[in-house]
């Protein structure tokens, strides 16, 4: 063992507690850039464990001009999401240095680079800096962050432990094997995202994605679920209002509202709902419906706008019921 | 302000106010009842989402006002701190102050109800009391003619109240909290006043209070504030600050005696920014739908537009040369911006400014 490993061992050592803490703050940097995406990821974080440092300072420490240094995955970071479209989702922020928390050191993306006759590992790994994380001599702590889709995942715990990090060498056909079920991958997630693509497109998809949102929220309260037909033409108007609060996570933005309001909705629900005297008066029939629950988030965060959307429609009347029951007054819209 | 969407009624009397203003308290001339409402059906629910209306979109903080001779503060108190039964409470405090109101009311008045509300809002006890007006409408039911053919027959009715168009009403809400055993206490009531000798005054004077913002106080606010929602929603933009600028001083300048935050937010603010602007006046107090107009502490700010630069020049201009295209911003790039001024130029001088650092 030269000096230089023998340093960066020892020094790994003595920092080991700053790395533990660096993968705490990570994993909650992660975890904001995924809401702020709006997608839903599993995230977790390491810090090397000093034998695995110390058996790869024995692997590659000789091949680095600083082993300290040429170990960039002291720390990992690892962001699964779904899709190839979260995928994106998440790179374009973590990129963006006005909304990433961090600092992007590289980017290492095979499915960039590589030949196009090559199989290759698909998954991105960003190299960022910890923000706020330090050595005990202040050299900032970096992060090699993996992000890949659950397909990709699936495909790269076996991989890792035949082929990068295998008990035996394997074979140059084991190799070939493991290498070529990456196709599978990259056929699987982007078949999803053509999917994806052709459903989402369809007409009335989103205002069903509001409708589930809705639901998700309302079954809290209610069990009946209500009329779908109604709830779409519901949702048709107020599409536009939701979106100028939120374009890509409004469950996100509902759920915060529903927990801050759970006491005050389960009240109105109760004396105003579907078991209530007035689910027979027509005036009040939305209150039975799952969109309710969004409207009254919208009586809250966006009443002007929310009363634009329904002034002079025929949903106006028992929308006004909506406010006068939340405590509020429906805005005169001229 | 408290969550009067919180708001829940425990028992309600009303009392008939026959129209216009009692000779004396003698001779009152009020129907008083004996006993609380029996609510049916839907009856309690739909009187507590007209208040929670009423009093959520548009009540303003109050406070007791010790030069007006009302009986009305000390009956509150009473209220609270009454160790009898608390329905028998509610039917005698009422009736007294249904007489009280009558012989403060207006001559022009028309017939009404008086109505006293024990209630919880947030939780805590509550009073709420409310002067109703008749409305009128008209009842069409089916039915058949004497040759036997289907028709419907029409009704026109005048004893409604809170009909579902009717935000505004006189009510007023004071909860246990607001109500010392010593010194002022305080309320919310709707603003249904309009102007200064307004006709419906004679309610807050009944209530014993005074709002606690005179109009030139609140008109200031709403100018300031305004100022500040739209420099910050329009930070980057000079064309809309401009437009924003223009628009609030047209507000202040034109000869409407009341200023309707609601009605300015539509008029002249993007739907983008609306409901950030109308956050801002309910956060800070402000009434969303009039305010009686006082420029007299804001004058000499609403005269000229004050355009302001980063090399520190400034222009000041009438709002009508923006109105008319005299003035234009226009935004050029990286954050800089084209002020032209079209106009016949009298004379140039010299003037202070700012010193050097």
């Amino acid at each position: 063992m030269t000096d230089a490993v023998d340093d960066a061992r020892r020094r790994y050592i003595a920092e080991l507690p700053a790395f533990l803490t660096a993968a705490d703050g990570i994993k909650e940097h992660l975890e904001a850039v995924a809401r702020l995406a709006g997608i839903h990821a599993e995230i977790d974080s390491r810090a090397k464990t000093v034998s695995s440092f110390i058996k790869k300072l024995q692997l590659k420490g000789a091949q680095y001009e600083d082993p300290w240094l040429g170990i960039t995955d002291k720390l990992g970071a690892r962001m699964i999401v779904e899709t190839l479209p979260d995928l994106m989702k998440a790179r374009s922020i973590l990129e963006d240095e006005n909304r990433s928390p961090f600092v992007v050191k590289g980017v290492q993306d095979k499915s960039a680079d590589a030949d196009t006759s090559i199989l290759y590992y698909p998954g991105v790994h960003i190299q960022v800096i910890v923000p706020g994380a330090t050595t005990s001599d202040h050299e900032p702590i970096e992060c090699e962050v993996q992000l890949r889709t659950k397909a990709q995942d699936l495909w790269s715990v076996p991989s890792h432990k035949l082929v990068y990090k295998p008990v035996l060498d394997p074979s140059r056909e084991s190799r070939r094997r493991i290498m070529r079920l990456s196709v599978l991958v990259e056929i699987f997630d982007e078949e999803v995202e053509r999917a994806m693509a052709e459903v989402t497109s369809m007409p009335g998809y989103e205002e069903a994605r509001l409708l589930a949102v809705a639901e998700s929220q309302f079954f809290a309260f209610v069990s009946d679920p209500g009329e779908q037909e109604l709830s779409f033409e519901v949702f048709t108007r107020l599409r536009p209002v939701i979106e100028s609060l939120s374009s890509n996570d409004y469950e996100r933005l509902l759920e915060e509202f529903v927990q801050s309001h759970r006491s005050k909705l389960q009240t109105a629900y109760e004396h105003y709902g579907a078991d209530s005297e007035f689910a027979s008066e027509w005036s009040y029939w939305l209150v039975s419906q799952p969109e309710s629950i969004v409207i009254w988030h919208l009586v809250t965060d966006a009443p002007m706008m929310l009363a634009g959307a329904v002034a002079g429609t025929d949903l106006e009347t028992s929308v006004r019921e909506l406010f006068a029951i939340w405590g509020s007054a429906f805005p005169d819209i001229a | 302000m408290p969550d009067f969407g919180s708001l829940v009624v425990d028992s309600v009397i009303m009392h008939e106010l026959p129209h216009g203003r009692a000779a004396s308290e003698v001779d009152h001339g009020v129907t008083l009842t004996e006993a609380a409402i029996e609510f049916g059906g839907t009856d309690k629910g739909f009187l507590e989402s007209r208040l929670r209306e009423g009093l959520g979109g548009f009540a303003r903080t109050v406070i007791e006002d010790v030069d007006e001779d009302s009986p009305t503060p000390e009956m509150i108190r009473g209220f609270f701190r009454s160790h009898h039964d608390p329905l028998q409470v509610v039917v005698d405090h009422s009736r007294q102050l249904a007489i009280a109101l009558r012989c403060l009311q207006a001559p022009v008045t028309p017939m009404s109800l008086f109505l006293l509300a024990r209630s919880t809002i947030e939780g805590q006890e509550a009073v709420v009391i409310a002067k109703l007006d008749h409305e009128q409408a008209m009842r069409v039911e089916p039915t058949t003619t004497s040759e036997g053919l289907l028709t419907y027959r029409a009704q026109h009715l005048r004893d409604l109240v809170l009909g579902q168009a009717t935000q505004v009403f006189k009510v007023a809400a004071f909860l246990t909290s607001e109500v010392p055993e010593v010194g002022l206490l305080s309320g919310h009531v709707v603003d249904t006043q309009r102007g200064q000798g307004g006709i419906a005054d004679y309610f807050l004077r009944f209530l014993g209070c005074q709002f606690i913002l005179e109009p030139r106080v609140l008109t200031q606010r709403f100018f300031e504030l305004s100022q500040k929602v739209i420099r910050t929603v329009s930070k980057d933009d000079p064309e809309t600050q401009a437009a924003y600028e223009i628009g609030l001083l047209a507000e202040m300048q034109s000869l409407a005696r009341t200023i309707s935050p609601e009605g300015f937010a539509q008029r002249v603010l993007k739907p983008e920014h609306q409901d950030t602007f109308m956050s801002d006046i309910r956060a800070n107090g402000l009434p969303a739908r009039r305010i009686t107009k006082d420029t007299e502490l804001i004058s000499n700010e609403i005269r000229r537009v004050k355009v302001q630069t980063a090399r520190d020049a400034t222009i000041l201009v009438p709002p009508s040369m923006y109105e008319d295209g005299s003035l234009k911003i226009e935004s050029i790039d990286q954050g800089r911006s084209r002020v032209t001024i079209e106009d016949e130029v009298r004379s140039i001088t010299g003037a202070s400014g700012s010193k050097k650092p």
